[in-house]
């Protein structure tokens, strides 16, 4: 079995705090993997430690077995994010951002599918400063899928939504897997973890 | 291996060659093949189409995709921009109706051309032909359009409607047989400029037919000819279109330079829109330059519209010049420059909103864009002499003949050159800090 994603004993200070301490953890392909832990525990500052947003200060990181850094193209081309608080220029419409990101990569999915498989075909010409909350988050997702990446980083993507959206968005994940990705999740619910998870990583004060 | 070898383009299973002989270059690819051990499946021949010859030209590759993901990224960028209120108000609609608004107050008294002037004579019926000779021929020099009126009534209703500007009212009693002088009626408007104008010149051509009517009632030697009296042509003088037209320029480009720039990359750093847009296979300076694109699109829409205007309002021909736009985009540079002082200094962006925002406002008022400000006490004027904007807009105007400010040439270059060097740095100093996300 190839892991997707190994972390070895992963260290990030900030002077004296201890964002994250000494994590390790293996990710193998094609399963959903949760990291969780209560709020301020370091899990996003993990997730983006491995998405490449910040730098380590001591441990290792390998991807699909090979690559150990994610300033790589090759990496960057292979995954897909969706951030904790994701902003999209306000005055753009849903299509016209996914078009926009869609233009960044090599490989990418056709966009107007992909807003149907999210269920925004209503908001298409939306822009996205008129978006829900819940619109928004889906989006963000949208984002993160449509460069079609081997493994989807899900950065708390239920928080603050009603139970239905949610629901919406777990299907969305399940769905995901289907389609034979690797998704790295985190969460602060016990049981979004325990419903959607094959692997779950309890993290807490940065370990 | 194939490019050291060919001088190709490499992409991912592909390989793309020029030349000028293709039977030798196929020899030598099936060769270095065979000799590398390199299965090739497929063989195209093409002769080069447009986008080649502009490669070889430009010897870039479009395809090298960064130049495409810098375009898109400034196309929806700048699509993001328009769309905005703020920005499509203070970038295009601002400096359009200021020109008109200043020009409408201030360009009136100063901006006329005498001939566009209009006179109203009106000769009494039944009025002696010999003198009615005299004061045609002497109205005649009136160096404005004249237009001969039947009555009084007549001339004094198109003097209400601005159609004329002066009448003048020759009544029969004025005989040059009679000993008694002579009254000629000048009607006028007290306090429309155009009227006061056009009343004082008109006096100076009744002085001269009350020369002539001396002459012929005391008997005066007739060699007194009527002099043509030099009237300024007042548009040599002083026009405020041609003087207001660099200060609306400037500030055109100020607005995008000073507002749009820094406040675009401060409001994707603190939102994280930047953060996203690292997560894409783009180099850092990538999201940065399609910004910079798409603010100078910005700019060159808002001065184009301006210039059109200008043009309409038949400013100066010197502005069309070579010259003009060379220190335009002189101008530019330094300005955008600038923009980039304020994204090095700030740490938030509503902070850095009210600070640019006076800066904005104070180089706009003493950097002497809307009137001379040399005539300030020293406590601000400091402050002008530092200003880029200063120097940048006395330049533009010196090219046209003005030449307003106390300071020789070359200052023009070195102070916003200074600023220019200084941002560069700052800027060069707080990239990473500005456009990284950690």
């Amino acid at each position: 079995m190839q892991y997707a994603i190994k972390i070895e004993n992963l260290k990030k200070y900030y002077g004296e705090t201890k964002a994250v301490d000494g994590i390790s953890f293996s990710v193998k392909e094609g399963e959903i993997f949760s990291l969780l832990g209560p709020n301020g525990a370091g899990k996003t500052t993990t997730l983006e430690i491995i998405e490449g947003l910040r730098k380590k200060d001591e441990g290792e990181i390998i991807y699909f077995g090979k690559y150990n850094s994610p300033e790589n193209f090759y990496i960057k081309e292979k995954i897909g994010v969706q951030l904790q608080n994701s902003a999209f220029l306000d005055n753009l419409t849903v299509y016209e951002t996914l078009k926009m990101f869609s233009g960044l990569y090599k490989n990418s999915l056709d966009v107007n599918e992909l807003i149907s498989k999210i269920f925004l075909d209503e908001k298409k010409k939306a822009r996205v400063k008129e978006l829900s909350g819940g619109q928004k988050q889906r989006l963000a997702i949208a984002v993160a899928l449509v460069n079609d990446p081997a493994i989807v980083f899900l950065d708390e993507p239920t928080t603050g939504l009603d139970p239905q959206a949610r629901r919406m968005i777990w299907d969305l994940i399940l769905e995901l897997k289907g389609n034979g990705k690797t998704i790295i999740l985190t969460t602060h619910y016990m049981e979004e973890a325990e419903y959607l998870s094959d692997s779950i990583h309890i993290i807490d004060h940065g370990r | 291996m194939f490019q050291k070898e060919f001088n190709g383009i490499v992409f991912d299973e592909k390989v793309e060659i020029s030349t000028n002989n293709i039977e030798k270059t196929l020899f030598e690819i099936m060769e270095f093949s065979k000799k590398n051990n390199i299965q090739i499946d497929d063989i195209v021949i093409r002769k080069p189409n447009l986008e080649d010859v502009f490669l070889s030209l430009t010897g870039r590759t479009l395809r090298n995709d960064i130049m495409k993901k810098i375009f898109k990224l400034a196309y929806y960028q700048f699509k993001s921009d328009v769309r905005d209120f703020e920005s499509f108000f203070w970038s295009f609609v601002f400096p359009f109706i200021l020109f008109i608004i200043l020009v409408a107050i201030f360009g009136n008294t100063n901006q006329m051309n005498i001939k566009d002037l209009n006179v109203g004579i009106v000769y009494e019926k039944n009025m002696n032909i010999i003198s009615k000779g005299i004061f045609t021929k002497t109205f005649e020099n009136i160096p404005m359009k004249k237009t001969v009126l039947k009555n009084l009534d007549e001339g004094i209703e198109k003097l209400k409607n601005k159609d004329l500007d002066v009448v003048l009212f020759v009544p029969k009693t004025t005989t040059l047989i009679n000993d008694k002088s002579p009254e000629i009626d000048l009607y006028y408007v007290q306090g429309r400029s155009n009227s006061d104008i056009s009343k004082n010149i008109v006096k100076v051509f009744i002085d001269y037919v009350n020369i002539e009517m001396i002459k012929r009632v005391k008997n005066v030697e007739d060699d007194v000819i009527i002099e043509k009296i030099p009237i300024s042509t007042l548009r040599d003088e002083f026009s405020y279109k041609d003087f207001i037209f660099p200060g609306i320029l400037i500030l055109s480009i100020m607005s995008v330079a000073y507002f749009n720039v820094p406040f675009n990359l401060l409001f994707s750093r603190e939102k994280g829109i930047n953060k996203r847009f690292l997560l894409t296979p783009i180099k850092g300076y990538t999201y940065f330059i399609s910004l910079l694109i798409s603010s100078i699109a910005m700019v060159l829409i808002s001065s184009i519209i301006i210039i059109v205007e200008g043009y309409f309002m038949k400013i100066s021909n010197k502005f069309f010049s070579l010259k003009f736009i060379l220190f335009y985009i002189f101008s530019l540079i330094i300005l955008f420059s600038i923009g980039l002082i304020f994204v090095s200094f700030s740490k938030k962006l509503t902070t850095s909103i009210v600070f640019v925002n006076i800066f904005f406002q104070v180089s706009m008022f003493l950097g002497g864009l809307y009137f001379p400000v040399f005539n300030i006490p020293w406590v601000l004027k400091w402050f002008i002499y530092i200003n880029p904007v200063t120097y940048l807009v006395e330049g533009m105007r010196r090219l046209v003949g003005f030449n307003i400010a106390p300071f020789e040439n070359i200052w023009i270059y070195i102070v916003p050159s200074i600023w220019f060097l200084t941002a560069i740095i700052l800027f060069s100093l707080n990239y990473k800090k500005v456009l990284g996300y950690e």
